[in-house]
């Protein structure tokens, strides 16, 4: 709360200021006069003399100040050990720039031979670094550091050495090493995060991360700014202040204190906005170090900022750039060689190289060793330039890390200048500065083009003044071509067929500068038809390069159809050049004007479709939509009676646009298959229509595969509810045919007959209906219906009717390979139900493990590590909620499984749902309307199956109403308990994550609504038969899919050896074995699912097929002699008959017996064998299962 | 007056669609589970008035079938083409979430409302959140659908 301050403090405070001010008063002026007060403390020390002496006044104290002090005052400049760089860690700011700029110049002046010494030695250490020659470049190091000083640029440089020459270890060991001799804190953040960067195997992304982790623990924003221009250069930052980089650098060596000098000069220099008092600083400062510093970094900053020629110490670099102009490749290729070898720094001349190689089609021959940085690079470049098919555009972010590894350093900034040029459409990496005047003044070579850099009342001139003040450039082609862009060339004389190609080029860039944009188009139109230039533009490279420029300005000049169809055309020509024609402003008018008459132009669909990384598929389906809307179609289909073979935009637009990225968007596909099947139709007309129909081949076969996967997954569904009618009448068969023969022999039996023999169950008669003996006996009224068919029979036939129709049920319901039970068991209970509505809520992490040895659900450290900031008791609770959570889940659906998803009839009660009691007197009124006057055994048994069938069919409908409603009542009670529980668990909502959490509990929501709909319709009986036939790869895909979520992030690798098709009949029971497999692997692993890595492999072993799967298991021991037990008790299942009847129809175990079942008595295999155990001599543990059996008769019969 | 809701929860549409009708016997309504089949409804049939969802699978869920993908943002791709296509009808969204979007980046309920605001100024009248247990949004619903009877 504010409060007025107390009047006598504030006198106080302002009294003490006040004292404070005069003390440094007189500081100030006892310095002035030579005498340096005793216990002068540090700060005011470093301060005076920065900030308020003269040089003079400072000259003459520094001359009196003891060693001690002077070392400490100046910092060490020259440094032997590492520990003496920034030793005191001083940092005196007074965000005065100019002072800093003379505190810094001071030293330069002081210590210039020195730095003479390092700049030459620097340069021959680069020669020696880019083209591997590693010895020789540590050895350079090694004189710097003993002839001159220690800095934290050598130690930079030494961790570099390390990794390149050695690798991470040896940069790593480099590393301990320095910070183990007692690195300063600032020098010590400099090597720690050199040594990061110029890792090979970091990517970007890792690297700005840590960047911004180390920025979040500095938490000071004034220091941000030292942070990335020292470590991450290359992001967008902006700088305003450049004393801070000043002052901490300025505490370290003397190579250190000019490098920053110079950097930071560069970077105000090519700011786009430059601040003139302070660019005037550092020009002034400069213009008096370059009389005792001979460093050409310092000549190009001259120039740059007043604009006027200047003195080179060589000219080699526009020597090549003329011969380039001239189109003399061969030259530019000697020449780019030599210079290259000289200054391999250079990133211009690289380039200028590789182009002189993709021109003349020459192959490069190593200039420095293969793995040098040089040759790496100059692969990269080479790989831009020409592109073969294998081109991909990762190469730019190879190109990229090489600048990240040395950041602030000319190479890097040529790299950077290059693959913006190169990328039109990928946003600049620093919006602060101009990266093409860094590069350029970054260079040590005087390279014309800095004329586009120069002051603007100087730029018309300096060009000419250059050729004054040097012979040698008099005639230089490149310079006279530039004056002549400058000094609008186009007005002369001179014909426009007397000029090169190159000329060319550059004149319509300059015309499009100039926005003169139609003289331009006509310079470009005028190079592309020309006879003179076919041969070269047999470049694609070059090509490309001259459609580019006509490309930016159709767009510069908004003629955005025409910019869309050049692009097209090339792109379609060049696919690999793709890149060179995104352009932003093209996609932000394509993006934004969504108006029919722009879209009516085919070019713009299969223009967005390209750009597609750069822009939401929204706009490629707009752009698809309209244009097909703009032919009068709604489907591709309806495109194709306007399709022109020979029109390569059609042809585009459907073999790229209409694809599923976009089709998926159209309401005119109700589902999957209609949007498969509309590709399908798509590729089997371009195949038909085109000469070349290999791109389609394989995306309709895969298509085709997907959508019988599909079939399959459906087939999977709609075969839960299944009986083995077929197995079952067999057996029945056996058993009752005589039984049922007989009572039909006593039905034809005289009344009184049957009452005598009857005896014994008493002379009770019972009704039944048969049927008309005569077909033409019409009754005349219902009674006499009834009263003709009217049959009276003994009870005992009754009895023997329902004998056998319970038996029939019973084996319908019971049998251990045919029955319901058993397929309920197989395909609903045995982990294929729990775990389909458990991964709803594993997506998002919601539910945990159970952990059997502490006989509670593991803790969720997924979300509980998202609120870091909630109190320990609230943790406990939400904890608790979690496992509350699990808890009900778990039991909803342990009830649904073991209660509700069971059979009860009138002798095993149960609460099961799939009631198959039949009261006497139900089967009474069966016997009476139906089954008493069936005389056909056959028919009998039809019958029953009719009837339990009918039964089975109310029952269903109860089950999905039961599943629908009440199950999914109950799982939405247990959510919206939970989501309240978290609403009102204290602090909760202030944290920022608690969205996530409800989001994701609202999403379960949702989707278990939607999942237990699905598994509703599991309860339905189809007789459909959704897959004809169906080979191995499809199966793996379907049962894999089945279980997709609850393996979400698990390695499942298939080899599939065995081209077998099999008879569609089978694939249900050939889904249950894998089923059964797979679930195997995720439940007894003990592995979390991304842990988990599943091995299936299916061959052919003569007339059998092999199934073999493994997957690694928890390495606990006591899990694995779990594993064991588990094993044996199996094996021994597997070996009784007796006991595997007792677990066919269970749930819990290892699933070998309904495997064993799936093969012997679904699949009918009289060949087959199951083996499985554990391999623990491997580094992991891992389960092993094989499988075989023969496969003859599996296959489909086609007639 | 003709209704259209697209919602994909079973339960939320019930209740949606029992609502709708006990507030008038005369209104016509039709019901969409997807993006896909709403969008296409709203193409072949004029309606007054959309209840939309944001999250919708694109296509109806059956059996067998997992509607392809989910598209978090549903409701914006449907109002997008409302405005695109020039459809008259006045859409209200209907949502259990507090906040939505894709990729990584969520904003919520008033957020979004200003934004649709601005972007369909035509068509979109309001966000409602949806909560099971309240009546609050039939208050809200009820308003928008005074002003059609």
């Amino acid at each position: 709360m504010a409060t007025t301050p107390d009047p006598s403090i504030r006198v106080g405070y302002v009294s003490r200021r006040h004292q404070k001010r005069d003390h440094f008063k007189k500081i100030i002026e006892s310095l002035r006069q030579g005498d340096i007060p005793l216990n002068i403390r540090s700060y005011d020390l470093i301060s005076s003399l920065k900030y308020y002496l003269t040089e003079k006044e400072v000259d003459q104290v520094l001359d009196q100040l003891p060693d001690d002090t002077f070392n400490f005052v100046i910092s060490n400049p020259i440094a032997d050990t590492y520990e003496d760089l920034s030793k005191e860690s001083f940092f005196v700011n007074n965000h005065d720039i100019e002072k800093e700029v003379k505190w810094l110049s001071r030293f330069i002046k002081d210590y210039s031979p020195e730095l003479n010494l390092f700049l030459s030695l620097e340069e021959e250490y680069e020669q020696s670094l880019f083209v591997g020659d590693y010895e020789k470049a540590a050895h350079i190091i090694g004189q710097i550091e003993s002839s001159i000083t220690v800095s934290a640029w050598s130690i930079q440089q030494k961790l570099i050495l390390a990794e390149f020459s050695k690798g991470f270890k040896a940069n790593k060991d480099v590393l301990t090493a320095m910070l183990d001799s007692n690195l300063p804190a600032l020098t010590g953040f400099l090597a720690s995060y050199t040594s990061i960067r110029i890792e090979k195997n970091i990517s970007d992304q890792q690297y700005t991360k840590l960047v911004d982790d180390y920025v979040k623990l500095v938490n000071s924003a004034h220091l941000n700014s030292y942070i990335y221009f020292k470590i991450d250069f290359f992001r967008d930052f902006e700088i305003n202040d450049f004393t801070q980089l000043l002052v901490y650098d300025g505490t370290l060596s003397i190579i250190d204190r000019y490098k920053i000098l110079i950097q930071v000069a560069q970077y105000l220099f090519s700011k786009k906005k430059r601040p003139p008092k302070q660019a005037a600083i550092f020009y002034t400062t400069l213009k008096e170090i370059s009389s005792f510093i001979n460093d050409d970094h310092i000549t190009s900053l001259l120039m740059i900022y007043d604009g006027e020629p200047k003195t080179w110490k060589n000219l080699d670099f526009i020597t090549l750039v003329d011969s380039y102009t001239a189109e003399d490749y061969k030259t530019t290729l000697i020449l780019g060689r030599n210079y290259i070898q000289r200054f391999p720094g250079s990133f211009k001349g690289i380039l200028l190289y590789c182009k002189a190689l993709s021109f003349l089609q020459v192959d490069h021959t190593l200039i420095g060793n293969a793995n040098s940085i040089l040759e790496k690079i100059i692969t990269l470049v080479l790989s831009i330039f020409v592109r073969k098919e294998n081109y991909s555009d990762i190469v730019y972010s190879d190109l990229y890390r090489f600048a990240n590894y040395f950041g602030n350093h000319s190479l890097s900034l040529g790299i950077i200048e290059f693959i913006h040029d190169e990328l039109p459409a990928v946003e600049s990496y620093t919006k602060d500065i101009d990266i093409a005047c860094l590069a350029m003044i970054s260079g040590k070579d005087f390279n014309p083009a800095a004329y586009r850099f120069i002051p603007d009342n100087k730029k018309s001139t300096f060009l000419q003044k250059v050729q004054r003040s040097n012979p040698k450039l008099a005639s230089s082609p490149t310079i006279n071509l530039i004056r002549s862009l400058v000094t609008d060339y186009l007005r002369s004389d001179i014909s426009i067929d007397s000029l090169n190609l190159r000329s060319l080029k550059y004149i319509s860039i300059s015309l499009r500068n100039n926005q003169r944009y139609s003289e331009s188009l006509t310079v470009s139109d005028y190079i592309l038809s020309s006879d003179r230039f076919k041969g070269l533009l047999e470049n694609p490279y070059l090509y490309v390069e001259i459609l580019e420029g006509k490309f930016n300005t159709l767009v510069q000049c908004q003629k955005w159809i025409d910019a869309a169809n050049l692009a097209c055309t090339a792109i379609i020509k060049y696919p690999n050049y793709l890149d060179k024609f995104l352009h932003s402003n093209l996609l932000e008018k394509l993006t934004d004007d969504l108006s029919p008459d722009l879209h009516s132009n085919i070019s713009i669909p299969v223009y967005l479709n390209f750009s597609s990384v750069h822009i939401d598929s929204y706009y490629i389906y707009v752009a698809y939509d309209n244009y097909l809307f703009s032919k009068g179609c709604e489907t591709p289909k309806d495109y194709f009676t306007q399709f022109d073979p020979g029109n390569r935009m059609d042809v585009a637009f459907l073999q790229n646009v209409c694809k599923h990225e976009t089709l998926y968007s159209s309401p005119y596909f109700r589902d999957q298959d209609e949007m498969d099947l509309a590709r399908i139709e798509i590729c089997t007309f371009l195949s038909d229509a085109l000469s070349d129909n290999t791109p389609y081949e394989s995306e309709i076969s895969e298509l085709l595969r997907k959508v019988l996967v599909r079939q399959g997954i459906k087939q999977i569904d709609y075969s839960k509810i299944y009986v083995d009618i077929k197995g079952l009448t067999e057996s029945i068969t056996k058993e009752l045919k005589e039984n049922f023969t007989r009572n039909v022999e006593i039905a034809s039996l005289p009344l009184d007959q049957l009452n005598k023999i009857m005896d014994s169950v008493g002379n009770v008669l019972v009704y039944y209906m048969d049927e008309l003996e005569d077909a033409e006996q019409q009754p005349e009224a219902p009674d006499e219906k009834l009263l003709k068919n009217l049959k009276l029979t003994s009870y005992n036939r009754f009895l023997l009717f329902t004998q056998s129709f319970i038996k029939i049920r019973d084996m319908f319901l019971f049998d251990i390979d045919c029955g319901l039970d058993t397929y309920l068991s197989m395909r609903i209970r045995h982990g294929t139900l729990p775990g389909q509505i458990r991964s709803i809520f594993e997506v998002d992490k919601l539910v945990t493990a159970w952990n059997e040895s502490t006989n509670e659900y593991l803790a969720n450290e997924y979300w509980l590590k998202k609120f870091p900031e909630l109190g320990e008791s609230e943790r406990k609770v939400l904890t608790e909620l979690f496992s509350t959570l699990s808890l009900s889940l778990d039991t909803a659906t342990e009830k649904l499984k073991s209660q509700t998803i069971q059979i009860s009839t009138e002798t095993k009660v149960s609460k099961g749902m799939f009631n198959y009691s039949y009261s006497e007197k139900e089967l009474l009124g069966l016997f009476s309307e139906k089954f008493g006057t069936i005389r056909s055994f056959e028919t009998f048994v039809n019958s029953v199956f009719e009837t339990l069938w009918s039964r089975t069919e109310s029952v269903l409908d109860e089950i999905r109403n039961y599943i629908n409603q009440e199950f999914t009542d109950k799982i939405n009670q247990v959510l919206e308990k939970f989501a309240q529980d978290l609403n009102t668990l204290s602090g909760f909502r202030d944290q920022y994550q608690s969205q996530e959490l409800l989001t994701a509990v609202q999403n379960a929501r949702t989707s278990i609504v939607v999942e237990i709909g699905r598994i509703g319709e599991w309860f339905r009986r189809s007789n459909k038969k959704y897959i004809e036939e169906f080979n191995f790869d499809v199966l793996l895909d379907a049962s894999v899919s089945t279980l997709r979520r609850s393996f979400i992030d698990t390695t499942i690798t298939i080899e599939n050896n065995c081209p077998i098709n099999i008879d569609g009949d089978y694939f249900p029971h050939f889904t249950d074995i894998f089923i059964y497999l797979l679930l195997n692997a995720l439940k007894h692993s003990k592995l979390p699912s991304s842990k988990l890595k599943i091995l299936i492999k299916l061959s052919i072993e003569g007339d059998l097929i092999s199934i073999n799967v493994k997957n690694n298991i928890s390495a606990d021991p006591d899990h694995i002699s779990d594993i064991q037990k588990r094993i044996e008790k199996s094996l021994s299942i597997l070996s009784d008959p007796a006991k595997a009847v007792q677990v066919i129809n269970k749930e819990g175990g290892t699933g070998y017996p309904k495997i064993n079942k799936a093969l012997t008595s679904d699949l009918k295999r009289k060949k087959s064998k199951i083996y499985f155990g554990l391999i623990l001599d491997t580094q992991e543990p891992e389960f092993h299962s094989s499988i075989l059996f023969e496969y003859a008769d599996l296959q489909k019969k086609h007639e | 007056m003709r209704v259209l809701i697209i919602e994909d929860d079973p339960l939320k549409l019930n209740r949606l669609e029992t609502f709708t009708k006990e507030y008038s016997q005369s209104l016509i309504l039709d019901t969409k589970m997807s993006y896909q089949s709403g969008l296409l409804a709203l193409l072949r049939n004029q309606y007054d008035i959309v209840l939309l969802d944001m999250q919708l699978p694109n296509y109806d869920i059956r059996s067998g079938e997992d509607g392809y993908k989910p598209r978090p943002m549903a409701g914006r791709d449907i109002l997008r083409e409302i405005k695109r296509k020039r459809i008259k009808s006045k859409v209200i969204i209907m949502t259990q979430y507090e906040s939505f979007g894709e990729n990584g980046k969520f904003e919520s309920l008033m957020e979004w409302d200003a934004k649709f605001k601005a972007e369909f100024t035509n068509s979109y009248l309001q966000t409602i959140q949806y909560k099971p247990g309240s009546n609050a949004w039939k208050d809200q619903l009820q308003k928008h659908l005074a002003n059609f009877i």
